[in-house]
Formats: structure tokens, sequence, C-alpha cells
């Protein structure tokens, strides 16, 4: 088969697994009903008002952002961490209800006393049965009704789906909340609601107005469940194709994992690492770090040949995952880079990394020595200290050298020479030879 | 240097590893007696396999062919409910848990020569070698409601630091809303078996420096359980003392290395969470007392400014700094400056939005030797990237495009990542598309372009067993074709033992 054809296919290939699912994924979801199709940010409204932006509203369920990473778990079920996907088949307006007067507690009657969050509040058919007949059971000479409040209905009676509504992985207390006074629109905001949905259930930003550690706890755990190994349980019964709890918005302390996230956390880490260690693991952190997992976005394509440009623009983010002195040198080393006499790039060697003169023989521009100034951890991914020895140590030493300072203007009785001199002598005596008077940073 | 074999390894290292796996049974031993436990095993096998071009005229083919195994015990709950009636021990009432993690890898791959000098025992030992054990220790939380600790193999990673030791850790939390922290132990070496992959050599010369054992301890304070603010402050020493250095040879080849200290930071961090949680800023820096120097500093502020708008800064400044052994020290003058904004926002119920800036700043200064200026005492580095995710109930797709320039040299490029969940959610289909050009700025023949397409998917195949494959093709001005395959089988189960 031709390039041009291996091409081709390829890319066939690839288009059926991306833009070919796009059709699969963008099926609507069966079994829902009206403003239940609104997704994200948006919230349903009234009919014909059309939909609007509103804040603090759960998230609806979406597919996962493609994983940067190759995840060590299946693919992530639809749904939110908290409020787990429901399914809800009925015909059922809220606003209708409401508008009859009725109160909360005429079919939610277990909430005020309800002490978990795993209480099924929802009413049952004997419940409506109240207002709309006999219906559950039905008796004989009352009239079939079922498609009034079912929407998954064949043959008149048979209810192909019922209703669906795992408990939320959150720790909560309606009597204690009701017993301080709360109400029940405090939380749930039934405005321009039909259905009953994920949507009417408290988002953290209206838990927040309370729990801001004064007037309530704003401990996660208050919440939040935790796992066995006492950090947040991030995805309930610790099935990692569950949702995931991820931090966003107002309770994020700023580590809201937003789409540069993967880039960025490092800073976060560094100051608030406690908060990280609040729900990953040290398996988590090393999979990474000095781990097998590849990041596929930051490392696409040819990076292999395209690596060196980061190593001089981000070498710290390189050595966040990699030891230069162990993964970058090992390689370099075996593969003919670096500065031994037997490999392409060496002393004399037919191929040269560096451009003409880097060496920077006295009296040359010493190109080599500003950018080891600034970026030594390039260097170090070829060259060992041995490289540098052998020029920039003074002729007397355990090593000769050519005697070439690499000590930066007015080292000599700086701070700097004095810690270093005063902290380990022995990296001195590398360059130094005992009895040196700079080895005193005189 | 003369050359110095196994048998002059200190035996303090060997009791180390032994010390730990004890500690290990031991702590496996209380588990045994409880009366509850979870017992969770991890099993994680990846494999990956492709070929690269080995620099050079001839365009050697090298393989790529790489295996690493994970498996992971724990014992979580050990310590029973204090009430009769309580299926499972409060948080408040304090626990102990057992986790461990062990690691085998090998590559199967080939190189175009050997690890030649006195770098080739090192790296074909920390290369080639294949067990790690990463971390293995007995861990109790909120003892006596008040007391968290650690004993055993254990690993710090802040950001500010990142090491491993054998030894104990513990935390004592205060009513004042302050917690006191001290630890110590030996310092992990990489070299060792079941070492421990973060330690940094100096200069990979295999220098006996190396091979002395570290103690290390170290103290901190820190903020507990205050709602508006994080805050620690810590302090750490490695060092190694001439007693363990009697055997190993200096520099000169004489005998018994003199007693240095190898590292000593004090590290500051502060993370305040303010209006509400719409601001947060932070900060962490470490001084590094060996160099007398800042070594990593770093400042972010996070604004929330709606659920939909959030703003993020950061300024991050490190100088690269080694083991005090290291020469490199003295090399390593000048800072590395990067600054970060990034603005996203969600236009629309499916999508997401971000730009990005990030600036780089290199300095150089007049040589010591020669008096030679730098052509340009400050380079400037960085670019911008723009992006969008959309999502669906069972489609997703996230596209980027990006720009970079200055020290290194020009890079553009954009990527497509895409994923689809079909079969009611147990399998995954992903596809990818990267494309980038390059130009290095050193060298002009340095120059090309790459475009890799890659598909794959991810399957849950049973309650904890998920398989995730990928595969890329690659095209360059170098390859004609390229294939390269990654795929992951991961076992995740866990059992509760016990008599409740």
């Amino acid at each position: 088969m031709s390039a041009a054809k291996r091409r081709l296919l390829w890319l066939v290939l690839w288009a059926c697994a991306t833009l070919g699912g796009l059709g699969l994924g963008l099926q609507p979801q069966i079994g829902t009903a009206g403003p239940a199709k609104a997704r994200g940010g948006l919230r349903p409204t009234a009919v014909g008002r059309g939909p609007v932006f509103r804040q603090g509203k759960p998230p609806r369920e979406r597919a996962e952002i493609p994983a940067t990473i190759g995840v060590a778990n299946g693919p992530t079920m639809l749904g939110s961490a908290v409020y787990p996907a429901q399914d809800i088949p009925l015909r059922f307006t809220h606003d209708r209800h409401l508008a009859l007067g009725l109160s909360c507690d005429r079919c939610h009657g277990g909430a005020a006393t309800s002490k978990r969050s795993a209480d099924l509040l929802i009413p049952t058919g004997e419940a409506c049965d109240e207002c709309h007949g006999q219906q559950h059971p039905r008796p004989d000479d009352e009239p079939m009704r079922c498609t009034l409040c079912h929407t998954q209905v064949e043959d008149g009676d048979r209810l192909t789906a019922s209703v669906r509504m795992p408990r939320p992985l959150l720790h909560f207390n309606h009597e204690l909340h009701t017993r301080r006074g709360s109400d029940c629109k405090d939380c749930h905001d039934m405005s321009h609601v039909r259905l009953g949905s994920v949507l009417q259930l408290p988002s953290e930003a209206s838990c927040l107005s309370c729990h801001d550690g004064f007037q309530a706890t704003a401990r996660c755990g208050a919440c939040h469940p935790a796992g066995s190994d006492g950090r947040l349980l991030m995805r309930a019964q610790d099935d990692r194709t569950l949702p995931a709890l991820i931090p966003r918005g107002a309770s994020a302390w700023g580590a809201a994992h937003d789409l540069n996230f993967v880039e960025d956390h490092a800073a976060i880490s560094k100051s608030n690492g406690k908060l990280c260690n609040s729900c990953h693991d040290d398996a988590f952190c090393i999979d990474c770090h000095d781990g097998p997992i590849r990041p596929m976005r930051i490392h696409a394509g040819d990076y292999l040949t395209i690596h060196a440009q980061d190593a001089r623009a981000a070498i710290s983010d390189c050595q966040s995952c990699h030891r230069t002195q162990s993964f970058c040198q090992a390689c370099h080393d075996r593969v003919g880079f670096g500065d031994r006499q037997d490999g392409e790039f060496g002393v004399g060697g037919a191929l040269q990394f560096h451009p003409p003169d880097w060496a920077g023989p006295p009296g040359m521009p010493q190109g080599h020595a500003h950018a080891a100034q600034r970026n030594i951890g390039t260097c170090v991914s070829c060259h060992s200290e041995d490289s540098c020895l052998s020029c920039h140590a003074t002729t007397g030493a355990a090593r000769p050298g050519l005697d070439v300072s690499p000590h930066g203007p007015g080292f000599a009785r700086s701070a700097r020479c004095d810690a270093l001199a005063g902290h380990n002598r022995r990296m001195c005596l590398r360059c130094h030879a005992p009895g040196d008077p700079q080895l005193e940073c005189l | 240097m003369p050359a110095i074999d196994d048998a002059t390894v200190p035996r303090a290292r060997a009791g180390r590893t032994i010390a730990a796996a004890l500690g290990c049974g031991l702590g496996l031993c209380v588990g045994a007696t409880a009366d509850a436990a979870d017992v969770r095993t991890i099993s994680r096998t990846f494999g990956e396999g492709y070929m690269v071009r080995a620099p050079g005229p001839d365009g050697t083919l090298l393989s790529r062919r790489r295996l690493v195994q994970y498996v992971g015990v724990g014992v979580y709950r050990i310590l029973p409910p204090k009430q009769v009636d309580e299926w499972e021990r409060r948080e408040e009432d304090g626990q102990l848990q057992i986790v461990s993690s062990l690691r085998i890898r090998h590559d199967f791959g080939t190189f175009t020569r050997n690890a030649t000098g006195d770098a080739a025992r090192l790296v074909n030992r920390i290369d080639g070698r294949q067990i790690d054990l990463l971390y293995g220790y007995l861990e109790g939380r909120n003892l006596g409601g008040a007391v968290d600790l650690r004993a055993g193999r254990q690993f710090e990673m802040s950001g500010l630091d990142f090491y491993a030791f054998d030894g104990g850790w513990i935390r004592v939390r205060t009513p004042a809303h302050l917690a006191f922290e001290a630890f110590g132990g030996f310092a992990v070496d990489a070299s060792d078996i079941f070492g421990f992959p973060t330690f940094e050599q100096d200069g990979t010369d295999d220098a006996s420096t190396d091979r002395i054992t570290t103690p290390m301890v170290g103290a901190a304070f820190a903020m507990a359980d205050v709602n508006f603010m994080d805050a620690r402050f810590a302090y750490r020493r490695a060092w190694s003392p001439a007693a363990f250095g009697e055997d190993l040879a200096n520099p000169d080849g004489s005998l018994g290395l003199p007693g240095a200290v190898d590292q000593e930071f004090v590290t500051a961090t502060a993370a305040l969470r303010l209006a509400k949680g719409r601001v947060s800023p932070s900060f962490a820096a470490r001084y590094n007392l060996g160099t007398a120097r800042l070594d990593d500093t770093s400042a972010m502020l996070s604004w929330t400014m709606t659920e939909l708008h959030t703003v993020r800064a950061q300024y991050i400044r490190t100088i690269p700094s080694f083991d005090l052994d290291s020469i490199f020290n003295v090399f390593a003058i000048e800072p590395i400056e990067d600054v970060r904004v990034v603005y996203e926002v969600r236009p629309g119920p499916y999508w997401t939005v971000y730009g990005r800036f990030q600036g780089r700043i290199f300095r150089s200064d007049t040589t010591a030797a020669l008096g030679t200026d730098p052509e340009q005492p400050t380079r400037f580095g960085g670019g911008g990237a723009g992006g969008a995710s959309y999502r669906r109930r069972r489609f997703a797709a996230r596209a980027d495009l990006f720009g970079m320039g200055g020290e290194g040299g020009q890079r553009i490029g954009g990527n497509v990542d895409t994923r689809t969940h079909v079969v009611y959610d147990r399998l995954a289909l992903d596809g990818r598309l990267y494309v980038v050009g390059y130009r290095d700025d050193l060298v002009a023949a340095r120059r090309g372009y790459s475009v890799a397409l890659q598909a794959g998917g991810n399957l849950r195949l049973a309650h904890g067993v998920y398989l995730n494959v990928v595969g890329e093709q690659l095209f360059t001005q170098f390859y004609s074709t390229a294939f390269r395959a990654l795929a992951m089988l991961s076992f995740d189960w866990a059992v509760r033992g016990g008599r409740r």
C-alpha cells in the first residue's frame, strides 16, 4: 500500500472514530421530557420564554471532555458527581401544582423529618391518588389514566419505565435544616419549573451562602462524604466510571479544574497541597510525575523531535515529571547525544547539536556560558559534571581543568559563596584543590 | 576514581530497606487482628510500543516496548467502631490504615549503544532497574482527636519539594488552629533496589557522594481548620554524616568522605479564600539555605467573576537547584520567570471557551572568567493559546490553537480531541488530531512539521476492570509513516474482611 493510501486510510479511520461518533453522541436522550433537554449553565424556563442564563445550578448530563492523558479507568458515565443521573418518565408540572396552592409537604411529607440524603422523598402513586383518583392500585370500575402522568406506557396500562432516582453523594439532614428555620424554597428554587429533576436540587453555591464558615461550617467533609482513606469520595460507590467530583466556582480555592488546569496546576499545588490531598491520593500524583501515564495533548505528535525546544523554553515544566540526570541523560547517552567520544554529537563527532563556537574557547564569545547561566537544567540533560570539570576545574584540583571560573560576578565574599562552602565543602573540592584560598571565599 | 563495588555500600542502607519491610509487615499484622478492615488491591498494567528514529545521518530506527506493572495493596479502617451499634468507626474517633504501591517496569526497547564511562553503572541500574517501592506506610488519622502520623516509606510532593524517605511523620493539631509537624528518616536513593525514582543525581557519574546514606529531618507549623486561609511554614535538612562515609572514596582517591549538608530549605506557603471564594490569592516560596537564594517562588490570583467567567494569573520564578553536592548549583545563576494569564468563559450551555497568554523571561549576566557580556541580557519567550470545548450528552470535543516563540524557537499548531460514548456508556471512542509546525532558534535546519491522528477506545470490561487503547499514526518529513500503540489494563478491586 502506498504512503498516500495509508494516509487516506488513517484519515478515514480517524474520521469514523471522531466525527462519525458525533451522530451517536448527538442523539436525543430517550425518555426525558420537556425542559430537561436544556444543558449546562442554562436552566429551563417557562414555556415560550426561551432559555436564560442562570447561575449556580448543578451541571446537567454531559459527556466528559476528552482526556488529555491515558486514563486508568473506564468511560465516565453521565450525570453529576453529587446528583447521579435520574430518569423520571413522568408528565408532571410543579408550577401547576404550586399554583393551586399546594404546600410542599402535601406531597413530600417525609422531608421535614428526613435525616439522610438517601431517603426517598418523592411522592408515591398513592399520594397522587388523593387528588387524581384511585389508580395505585386501580379498582375495576375506575378507568385507566396511566398516561395522565406516566410517559412510558404501552397497551394502556403497561409501564415500560419507572422512576430511577439514585441517592445523591452527599451528607444532608433535612430535619436539621428545617429545625433551624430553613424553608423549602431557601434551597429548592421552584420558580419557572415544570418537571421535577436535579435542577430543583440545591447547588453548591446556594449551600455556601450559609456554609461560609461563620453561619455554618465550610468544611468540605461536612457535606461531601469521605472514603475509607479519609479523602473526599470523588465518585459514588468508588466506581471510577461514575462522574467525579470536580472543584469549580467559588468553593474551589482557585483550583477550579478548567481547560488549562493540567498546565497550570503546579503553582496551585505548591501553595495549598493540602487542598489537593483532600481528594487525590499518592498514586494519583506519581502516575504522571515520573509515571507511565502520558499527557497526550502536551506530548502530542512527533514530540520526540520537538522536545528540545521545550527543554530550552520550559525546563522547569519538564523537570516536574522527568529527572534530567536519569531519564533524559540515560536516553541521550545511549542514542549518541551528549559529549561522549563515540557519539555523532560528541566532541569531534560528525554532527553538532550546538552551533559553531558554542564551547567558547578563550577569546571567543562564550555562547554556552550565558545559556548555562540562564538555564543549566537544559545542559544537564546531556552533560554530566565531568563535562564542566574539564575546563572549569582549577589546575590543582583532583581532576585538573583549565582554571576557567564559572562563578558569576561578585561571587567571592558573597553570602552565596559562604552558604555553598559552609554547607557542603565536598562540592567545592570538585574544582578546587585543598588549601586553595578561594575555598574560603576570598 | 577507584572502583566501588556493591560491597562498600553502607550497611545502613540495606538496614533501611529491611526496616521499611518490617514496618509494613508490622502494620499488616495490626491489620490482621482488627475486627474489620477494607482491603483494597489495585493492579494496573501499562504497555506501549512504537519506533523512533535515532538522530544521525543513518536514521536508525529504535524500538520502544515498555511494560509497567503496578501492584497496590491497602488496608483501611483497621480500628473498629467505638460503639457496638456503629457500622463503621466515625472519622472523629481516629483511624489507622496501611497503603502501599509497588511498581515493576521494563523497557524491552533498543538503543544504538550502551551507556559508557562513569555514568554507565548508574544509568543501567536506574533505567533498566525494574522495581520501585513507591510508598508503603502505616497511617494514623485523627488519633486522640489531634494527632496524624505516618511510618514507613513515604514521599512528599508539594510542588516546592519532591522527595521520598523511610521514616516517620507526625502532626499535632492544637485548639488554637495551629498544627505542628515533625518528620525524619533516611532519604531514598533512586539507585537502590526498591528505590524511588525522584532522586536527582548530581552529575550521573556514580559519585560516592551520591551513594552515602542521607538522614533527613524537618519540622513545620501550619494553620489548621481555618476557613478562609491555609498557611504553612516548614524547614527541612538532609545531610550525610562523616560516620556514614568512612568506606567511601573522595575524588582524589582517599577514603572517608567528610560530612556535609545535602539539602536545607525553608518554605512558606499561603492560600486565601476571600469574597466568599470569588477571589483566591496564593503564594509559595522556598529559600534554599545552601545556595542562599529564593530558588522557587510563585504567586497566583484566581478570580471567579461569575459562575461563567473566571480569570487566573500566575507568576512563577525558579532557579535550577540541585543537591548541594553538585557543582551545577554554581552554574545556575539567573532565574527563569514565567507569567501566565488564563481567561475562561462559558458562553452557552454546551460551550466553554478560553484564552491564554504565557510569557517567559530569561536572563544572562557577564561571565566572570573573560568578562563577556551577553548579546541579550534579557530574553523573552512566550505566546498565546485559545480553545474551546463542546459537550453534549454522549459527545464531547475540545479544540486548541497555540503559538509560542522566543527562547527555544517558534512553534505553532493545534489539536482536536473528541470522545463519543456508545454502548450504554460502557465504551468511549476517542479521536484526536494534532498538528504542529516548529523552527529551532539555534540551528536553522531543525524545522519541520508533524501531523498525528489518534484513534482509541476506553472500555469498561467489568466492574473495576477497564481497558484503554490508543493507536496513533504519525506523519512528518522524517517519517513517511509511523504507528505507535498504547494500552492500559486496570484492575481495581476492594474486599471487606473481618467479623463485622
